[in-house]
């Protein structure tokens, strides 16, 4: 029978006995949800050797008790106590799994923050139109100039560059928080740069979603974003 | 970058508020709360707003969201 959050925490908090039943149930959850993640998302097995899987769970499983027991007094009871533990599982596996992926990526750390890709989507697809070039070239103008240095730097690395939150906050000496912080006032000075520009929302997501076609866009017969912004 | 990757990020700019916004370490307090509503088939994007506006904003935090939605339906269904 499931405990219930009272029961979960009070055993959880108990010496002896009582709390190593308790953390041998948690962790044998815990395991579980690493494995049932891990063995669903083939997402994950590309930075993961053969058998290595197992060995992640474990010492996922292991972290997430961990990180539980030294926070159990910031559960608040708003949720069930298992949705809690399990949050705390999930955000540590792919923690784990977003580090590997980043150590094995081909990013020249020399470059990291710094070049903006020539062009920013790496499927192929539609030739590049006109139009779609323009879009790019304003975006790049408007992320050079109007964001402050460190706001440009953290844009790069994480949204083009694909360096997760976390080990960028770490390279930046900063925290995860306050990095969440510097996208946002760089997207919001990124939002009002293009609104300053007369481009909208509908009109990116028109020329860059999967239905746009060169043909298409040409088609239509727009003003060029040159020909508007110049 | 994927093409849904730049067009989500196009999606951020714009959705971007001019005020304060959620924060990674509130938004992962409050998350488990969030998915059991969902769980138990309340409107839990109506209940909680900024929660799902952060996981728009954050694709990192929407994963964790995702994957932890995934497994509660798993342990409902078949258990773990």
């Amino acid at each position: 029978m499931e405990r219930s959050n009272s029961e979960w925490l009070a055993a959880l908090q108990a010496d002896g006995a009582t709390q190593q039943v308790a953390l041998a149930e948690l962790r044998a959850k815990l395991l579980g949800a690493v494995r049932a993640y891990l063995t669903k998302n083939l997402g994950a097995q590309d930075c993961l050797s053969p058998g290595d899987a197992g060995h992640l769970a474990e010492d996922c499983a292991q972290d997430a008790i961990l990180l539980i027991q030294s926070h159990l007094e910031n559960f608040r009871g708003e949720s069930r106590f298992t949705t809690w533990a399990y949050s705390i599982a999930i955000k540590v596996v792919l923690g784990e799994l977003r580090r590997r992926r980043w150590r094995r990526s081909a990013i020249e750390r020399a470059q990291l923050g710094q070049t903006l890709p020539a062009w920013p989507i790496e499927e192929t697809g539609p030739d590049r139109s006109l139009e779609q070039r323009e879009a790019w070239a304003m975006l790049t103008r408007l992320i050079d100039a109007k964001l402050t240095p460190l706001q440009r730097t953290a844009l790069v690395a994480h949204a083009f560059q694909g360096m997760p939150l976390d080990e960028l906050a770490d390279w930046l000496g900063t925290n995860r928080n306050s990095l969440y912080k510097l996208i946002h006032d760089a997207r919001k000075r990124l939002k009002q740069a293009l609104l300053h520009e007369g481009v909208t929302h509908g009109e990116l997501i028109a020329l860059f979603g999967e239905a746009t076609s060169a043909s298409h866009v040409q088609s239509e017969g727009k003003t060029s974003f040159a020909q508007r912004i110049s | 970058m994927k093409r849904t990757e730049f067009t989500r990020l196009i999606d951020t700019v714009f959705a971007t508020k001019s005020g304060d916004e959620m924060l990674c370490t509130e938004y992962f307090d409050k998350l488990p709360h969030y998915v059991d509503l969902q769980a138990s088939g309340r409107d839990a994007a109506t209940l909680l707003p900024e929660i799902r506006h952060h996981m728009h904003q954050c694709p990192e935090c929407e994963e964790t969201y995702l994957a932890l939605l995934r497994l509660l339906e798993t342990e409902k269904t078949s258990g773990l």
